[in-house]
This record gives structure tokens, C-alpha cells and sequence, in this order.
């Protein structure tokens, strides 16, 4: 009895307008005021600046008073060599942490979710949730100790064992595969955590079913799981293609070094030396923008690809 | 009754909330005088220079990061300067810290929110310039230096040294006084050259192959280093000694330089493509590259595992710690010359008579640059310097029986000097310590530097110093800043050290190329606009 009068009340507020509901549930949205202030004062405010790169500024100048110079900076960037090295190095080192790295954790949480006695599986998720609160200064730090050429300890073993040194850091081909198996290593266990809440969510008699039609071990994982999480998937990919473009500053710099500046420059570490170091912050503005322009871009392709091959999207 | 009232509360705090989101991010009232407002004007008694009200000023130290001490800009030391000097004439001394790996960051961030220290100061000229550019330096009005700075002016005027600060017809820099230290030096193992059985070098030729024998009788261990060596910094590698002698005037203005490095000069490919030679044979670091910070290249040195060391003497740190892990390692000096090749001096690039570079906020009240100069003219006071450079007598130095000062490194009472004995706050009037004679500074510089039973290794740097003084200069001085230097520099640094590391790791056979290449790629990069500006400013200056 109670269940028809809520029905039909619901069909029949969908006509009531948007005052209806503010007045109703006012509560609720005065407490929803407070992130939408927050997103507009942190995320849409600061936007303001980006007037900056179509302007000439200056620091002492400030905002208002700096010269608009229209698509100049645009066309400084665009013509220099240093911006296109970034620009490749990114989409480079990027392209092979997605290739790399977007699978590891889903493999992670696909053999996390399968280990049966619970002690070891949560000592195991523990150990790999660790790298990822250790900053990339420690973790570069503790790289060069262990790959340096000539003292590393890693090179060392191998000269004792008759083998060749490996200039994993101060060669560019070792370089780049290096930098992308520690960003691998720091980040999957990190990454297993959505992967192993969206498997929960899966209804447990569709294993049970499945046991009884005689499914193995990888079958369940091939027919129910995988299938179970496809939609996270598709939507942690649309997330990091949007990322792309961008780079972590961190991580380049403290792991790059003078010898292989040609492979480890990104944008990041760029958009550091030549706007923070030398002061251009209009030119850096204009880098930033083309770099967020052009994630928008390929999120906004990737979703719309995305529901054409019949997924959910994001938006 | 009970819910309405949680009601309340929690529309009140959500409202408190978001006003307190919006009003963090408000825009600030526009502040034009960094400091305090309660500053008025004029409110300064001419005849006894007390203030009526309260003055804050707002004085620049350098954080350099040091571990173990006090926070620079509240310690004993701005306590006794407030106690001292800001007490007794109504002012308020407040530090503000500077990073010193990021200082003009720092400070243009500062000059951006209106919040810069009433001192801009820098140490080298080019970028004090890059200030004034900028429209942050006031004019200094020299009577009214004379009037609260009469000695810090006097001592300008003795030295001669507010030419420098004159831009464009006007004074807006006044100077710190530079007495030389003797204390960069590079130093070689005299145990290992005594088992190789070789006497000191004393030009390039001998000294590499001192550094061959070195590596063959692998001194140091299996991973013997014959010469340490570490990424230069981005903007030192001058080249002195491979510079021709006397330098052409015009040279010396386009490519001595203390912010950007001439790579494609002469002298500086003569000297990479040494280092390249010597990186080849195994005689430097042959991971120098990854060492930025020369923490690897002083760690070989200290370890026994490097046999030459080059860098600024220190008390402890260096020596001591050597000592510790080869107990029987003795030192020498190693001679400028040995770094000298065919045909050349033992060059060096000489200071300008001047230390830190001293300028007034543009922001700055009348009374707040009154109040600084005051600060300037109590520091300079010998009393007052004695004490800022020493300490208290019995607790951080002792007098010795010649009636200079003998520093105590290890107290660490509550009184302790900041790091390098409080150089980061008196660096507003000189640049070291002086005792009145070149005798008298050697000597408190061979305690103040060397370890006991080391004192002659800065006596025979001063020797070499005062021998070979004539052969050095200073970088050229322009009466205009030049612009492109502050907007390219960084870039050119960045490039420098990555062009350097693989012009010295190349093959010697690939070298002319390599170098050609980048030296294109240099120019590019905006060392042709440096050049070009410089060029004009030069025939201008001379016409």
C-alpha cells in the first residue's frame, strides 16, 4: 500500500518545476551549494587567467595592466624546437604508460580477486598500495642508487655475474623503458583498487551459475568478470586519454637527467624551465591551454567513439 | 524543538562555509606599501632619527636550506638585531626569507602580490638590472643616504663603487664591500702523487698525465676516480685559462658573462673538448653528468676514491671527513697552472670590487627606506659587524693572543651563528670579514676555513692568488641592462648543460661536428639576440 501512492507522486512531481524541489529538499541543495562553490572558486575563477596568453605579461604590471598581443605567443610556441621535443616526448612516453600500463592493474585486480585466503591477499594489496604515497623524488632517488652505471647496485650484481653493465638512465631507448616500468611499478596497485570494488559489485550467483554449466577458473574470468567490469574499463580509458597531453612534473624531472634530455624534456618539465625559470608566464599560459584544448578534445572523441561501439560514456 | 535547532546550525555553518571559500578568494585591497600600514610619512624627528610611530621594515635573507639551524628569519641573532637596533628607534625588523636556489622567482612572485622586502638585492649585476627593468627600484636620493647612512656612503664613496650603481643618469644601487677570500681552491691527494712517485703539475700536459698514472696504479680502489668532476653550473663555465691574453675589450663585453655561457666562443670549445678528452680516458667523474649538485664528486673526494677536488673550503665537511676514512692522506694545493694549457695564463675571473647589490622596493615608503638605510649604517658600525660576524665572546669564538677572533664550530647554544657565522644577514654591508689588514684576514681565514693542521693549504691559495692576480679580470660592465640576457638565460643554462654533457661523453672524432651543431642550435636559441644587444650597447658605451 505504501509503495503506489511514492509512484505515483513521482510520476506526477516530474511536471512540478525546479522551485518544487528547492523548496522541498532546500536542505540538500544549500549543503550541495558548498562543492559547487568550491569548483567554481577553485576551477572556473582561476580560468580568468588564462587572458594571460593572449597577453604580453608582466609580473608587476599583474593582469589588467599587461598588453594583449593576440595570437603571438601561440606562434612563438609553435615555432620553437625545444616545444615540439616536449610535444613528442609526451605523447611518446604517455602513449607507452597507456599501451603498458593502463592493462597491469586490470591483470592485478583479475589475479588479486582470485586469491582465496584473505590474510595473504590483503598483505599483498598493501604492499602494492605502497608505491604509490612515495613521492617521485624518493622513488627517482632510489632508482639512480640502484641503476646508476658504475655504482649502482643492480649494475654492480651484474658485473659480478660476468655480465654487461645496463645504462638503464643514461641511455635514451633504456631511459624511456625504464621511466615507464617504474610509473608501471608505482602505479598498478593504486590502480587495482576501482577494478577490485567494480568485481564485487558483480552478482555472485553468475559465478554460481556458472560453476554449475562447468566453467573453469578462466572461464568465470573470461565470460562473467570481464564483461562484469567492461564498462569501468572503457571509462577509466576515456579518463586517460584525456591525460594524454598532459604530464607529470614530478616524475620527468626527477627521474631525467642532462644525458637524456632528448627523450626525457615533456611538457611539464618545459613548460618549468621555460615559464616558471625564465618568467614567461604568458608563453607557458598558451602551452597550458593548447594542452587542456586538445584533452578536452580527445576525451570528448573517445566518448563519443565509446557509445558508438554501444558503451556507456562518461558524460 | 531538537530538530530545529540543528536546522540552524547547520544553515549557518554551511553559509559560514562558503562565505569563508568567497572571502579567501576575494580580491585583496590593492596594497602599494609592502609592510606596515600604519606607516605614516614625515613622521621622522630629523635631529635624533627616532621615529615617532612605528616603522616596519622588511629586510631579504637568503634560506639556503641548511639543515640543523634555526629558521633564517627568526632566530637569536633577528631577535638581537630587533633588541639592538629596531627597539631603540621605534622600528620593526622583520626578515623575509628567501630561497636562495630561486631567489628572483621569489622575488618577482613577492613584487606581484606588492608584498616585496623594502632591500632587492642580488649578487650578480645582469639580474639587480633585470629589477630595475621591471620598474621595482626606486631612485636613491644620495642626501638623504649621506644623512642615515653617512659611513655605509662614505665606504661607497671610498671604494668607488656607486658609479656602478648609476642607470640611466640615476642612482638606484648602493653596494656591500667585497674583501677577497681565499678560500676556492682545488686540492690534490700529495700521498698518491708521492706513490707515483711524480712531482706537482704545473701545466695541463703534466697534470694529465699525472692524472693517467692515477688511474693505472688505481690509487683509490677499483673505482679510482683520478679528478673529480661534476655537472658544471649552468651559467660557470668561463674558461678563463683558455682565454687569450691581454682579452680583446670586445670579447671580454659579448662573452664574459655571469649568467650565460659562450659556447660557441673559442676558449669554451677549447675547454669542453679538453674535459672531453679527459672524460674519454677515464681521468673525471664518468658519471658527472648525473651529479648536479657536486654531492657525488665530494663524496668520491672525502671516500679516498677521487684524487683532485675542487671547491670552497670549509671548516668541516671536506678534510675532516676524509681524514676519518683514509687517516694518512695528505693535501696540497693544487696550482692554477695545471690547468693551464700551451700558451696560456693562469686566468681567473676577478670579483667586481663590490659584494651584494642593493636596491629600494620602488613600493617603499619614504620613512621604510629612512629605516633601512638605518639599518645599513648600525650593521657597518665595527662594533655592531664584530659581533654579527663572531658571536658572543666564550660561547660561539675566543680572542686569540693576537686579538683576532678564533671561531668555536661546535656550539650549539642558543646563541649560535646562522650558517657561514650570520653571512646571509651582514652580506648587506660587506661580503666578508675584514680585520683592517690583508695580514689580519689571512689569518682568521686560515682558522675560519682550513681544518687544524691544514691552515697552509688557503696560505698558498693566497700566495698563488696575489702571484697571479695580474692576469685576471672582471666581466665587462654595461651601463644598460640587457634584456635579452634575463629573458633568455634560463633557457641558455638548460641548453648549456645539455649540450655539455654530450659534447664531453661524444667520441673525440665526433666532436667538431657535434659542437658545430649545437653551437646553430645555441644561437637559435636566443645567444645571437645576447650577442647582437650586447654588441650594441658596447659601441654605443665607446662612441
Amino acid at each position: 500500500m505504501e509503495l503506489k501512492p511514492t509512484a505515483h507522486k513521482t510520476v506526477k512531481s516530474m511536471k512540478k518545476g525546479f522551485m518544487y524541489y528547492v523548496k522541498r529538499d532546500w536542505q540538500l541543495y544549500l549543503l550541495l551549494i558548498i562543492p559547487i562553490a568550491m569548483v567554481i572558486v577553485f576551477k572556473y575563477f582561476p580560468m580568468a587567467g588564462l587572458v594571460i596568453a593572449f597577453k604580453d605579461y608582466k609580473i608587476l604590471k599583474g593582469f589588467m595592466g599587461s598588453e594583449w598581443v593576440g595570437f603571438k605567443n601561440f606562434v612563438e610556441i609553435f615555432s620553437n624546437k625545444d616545444f615540439y621535443r616536449a610535444l613528442r616526448n609526451t605523447l611518446t612516453l604517455n602513449g607507452l604508460d597507456l599501451l603498458l600500463g593502463f592493462p597491469m592493474p586490470i591483470i592485478l585486480a583479475l589475479m588479486l580477486n582470485e586469491i582465496r585466503s584473505l590474510w595473504f591477499k590483503k598483505i599483498n594489496q598493501t604492499l602494492l598500495y605502497l608505491p604509490h604515497f612515495l613521492s617521485w623524488v624518493i622513488i627517482a632517488g632510489v632508482a639512480y642508487q640502484l641503476l646508476q652505471p658504475g655504482t649502482g647496485l643492480v649494475n654492480v650484481l651484474l658485473r659480478n655475474m660476468g655480465l654487461k653493465e645496463v645504462p638503464f638512465l643514461t641511455e635514451n631507448t633504456h631511459w624511456v623503458f625504464t621511466y615507464v616500468f617504474i610509473g608501471i611499478w608505482q602505479s598498478m596497485g593504486w590502480g587495482t583498487i576501482i577494478y577490485l570494488a567494480s568485481i564485487t559489485s558483480i552478482n555472485p550467483e553468475l559465478y554460481d551459475s556458472a560453476t554449475i554449466d562447468g566453467a573453469g577458473r578462466w572461464g568465470k574470468i573470461r565470460y562473467i568478470t570481464l564483461p562484469g567490469i567492461r564498462s569501468t574499463i572503457t571509462m577509466l580509458l576515456i579518463i586517460n586519454l584525456g591525460r594524454i597531453m598532459g604530464s607529470s612534473f614530478e616524475r620527468a624531472h626527477s627521474l631525467g637527467n642532462p644525458i637524456v634530455k632528448e627523450v626525457s624534456s615533456v611538457i611539464a618539465t618545459y613548460v618549468y624551465s621555460a615559464g616558471i625559470q625564465a618568467q614567461k608566464y604568458s608563453l607557458t599560459t598558451a602551452v597550458g591551454l593548447f594542452q587542456s584544448v586538445v584533452g578536452l578534445i580527445l576525451v570528448l572523441v573517445s566518448d563519443w567513439i565509446s557509445k558508438k561501439i554501444g558503451d556507456e560514456g562518461l558524460l | 524543538m531538537r530538530r530545529k535547532s540543528t536546522r540552524t546550525v547547520f544553515v549557518i555553518l554551511s553559509l559560514l562555509l562558503v562565505a569563508v571559500l568567497l572571502a579567501a578568494c576575494g580580491t585583496d585591497t590593492p596594497k602599494t606599501t609592502p609592510g606596515n600600514e600604519t606607516t605614516p610619512t614625515g613622521a621622522a624627528l630629523e635631529d635624533d632619527k627616532v621615529f615617532k610611530n612605528r616603522v616596519t621594515i622588511q629586510i631579504p635573507v637568503y634560506d639556503r636550506g641548511v639543515e640543523g639551524l634555526p629558521p633564517v628569519d627568526d632566530n637569536y641573532w633577528t631577535r638581537w638585531i630587533q633588541k639592538e637596533f629596531g627597539d631603540k628607534n621605534n622600528i620593526t625588523v622583520e626578515y623575509v626569507a628567501i630561497p636562495r636556489s630561486d631567489e628572483v622567482n621569489k622575488f618577482n612572485m613577492l613584487l606581484a602580490a606588492g608584498d616585496a622586502p623594502d632591500i632587492i638585492f642580488h649578487y650578480d649585476f645582469p639580474a639587480a638590472v633585470a629589477y630595475y627593468d621591471a620598474g621595482a627600484i626606486q631612485k636613491i636620493d644620495i642626501d638623504m643616504l649621506k644623512q642615515y647612512a653617512p659611513t655605509y656612503y662614505q665606504k661607497n664613496v671610498d671604494l668607488d663603487m656607486l658609479k656602478y650603481g648609476v642607470l640611466d643618469g640615476e642612482q638606484y644601487f648602493i653596494f656591500a664591500s667585497r674583501p677577497t677570500a681565499y678560500n676556492w681552491l682545488t686540492m690534490i691527494r700529495q700521498d698518491w702523487l708521492d706513490k707515483v712517485n711524480m712531482s706537482m703539475p704545473t701545466n695541463l700536459d703534466e697534470y694529465i698525465n699525472v692524472l693517467r698514472a692515477f688511474r693505472d696504479n688505481k690509487l683509490g680502489g677499483p673505482n679510482t676516480i683520478p679528478a673529480a668532476h661534476r655537472l658544471p653550473y649552468p651559467n660557470g663555465y668561463f674558461a678563463n685559462a683558455y682565454r687569450p691574453y691581454p682579452i680583446p675589450e670586445e670579447e671580454l663585453a659579448l662573452y664574459s658573462d655571469l649568467s650565460v655561457v659562450a659556447l660557441t666562443w673559442e676558449p669554451v670549445k677549447q675547454n669542453i673538448k679538453t674535459d672531453n678528452l679527459l672524460w674519454n680516458e677515464g681521468l673525471i667523474s664518468q658519471n658527472f653528468a648525473l651529479d648536479s649538485d657536486g654531492t657525488k664528486a665530494k663524496a668520491d673526494f672525502v671516500n679516498g676514491v677521487a684524487g683532485v677536488y675542487g671547491d670552497y673550503l670549509t671548516k668541516e665537511g671536506i678534510i675532516d671527513v676524509l681524514l676519518s676514512n683514509v687517516p694518512d692522506a695528505k693535501l696540497s694545493l693544487l696550482p692554477a697552472t695545471a690547468g693551464v694549457p700551451k700558451g696560456g695564463v693562469p686566468a681567473e675571473r676577478a670579483y667586481w670590487p663590490f659584494g651584494m647589490i642593493i636596491g629600494f622596493n620602488s613600493a617603499s615608503s619614504e620613512d621604510e627606506v629612512k629605516a633601512t638605510m638605518m639599518l645599513l649604517e648600525w650593521m657597518i658600525q665595527p662594533d655592531v659587524l664584530f659581533t654579527l660576524q663572531n658571536g658572543i665572546e666564550g660561547k660561539t669564538y675566543t680572542m686569540g693572543e693576537d686579538g683576532l677572533p678564533v671561531a668555536i664550530g661546535d656550539y650549539k647554544g642558543e646563541e649560535r651563528m646562522n650558517y657561514n657565522s650570520n653571512k646571509d644577514m651582514w652580506c648587506l654591508v660587506i661580503e666578508g670579514k675584514d680585520y683592517g689588514s690583508e695580514e689580519a684576514n689571512l689569518k682568521v681565514q686560515m682558522t675560519t676555513f682550513a681544518p687544524d693542521g691544514f691552515e697552509y693549504l688557503i696560505k698558498d691559495r693566497y700566495e698563488e692568488c696575489i702571484a697571479n692576480q695580474k692576469y685576471w679580470y672582471t666581466d665587462f660592465l654595461f651601463d644598460v641592462g640587457i634584456p635579452a640576457v634575463s629573458e633568455y638565460k634560463s633557457i641558455l643554462q638548460e641548453k648549456f648543460q645539455e649540450y655539455y654533457t654530450a659534447l664531453v661523453m661524444c667520441d673525440p672524432s665526433e666532436f667538431d661536428a657535434l659542437y658545430e651543431k649545437y653551437c646553430k642550435e645555441y644561437l637559435d636559441a636566443g645567444f645571437q639576440k645576447i650577442i647582437d644587444q650586447k654588441k650594441e650597447a658596447y659601441e654605443r658605451m665607446k662612441k
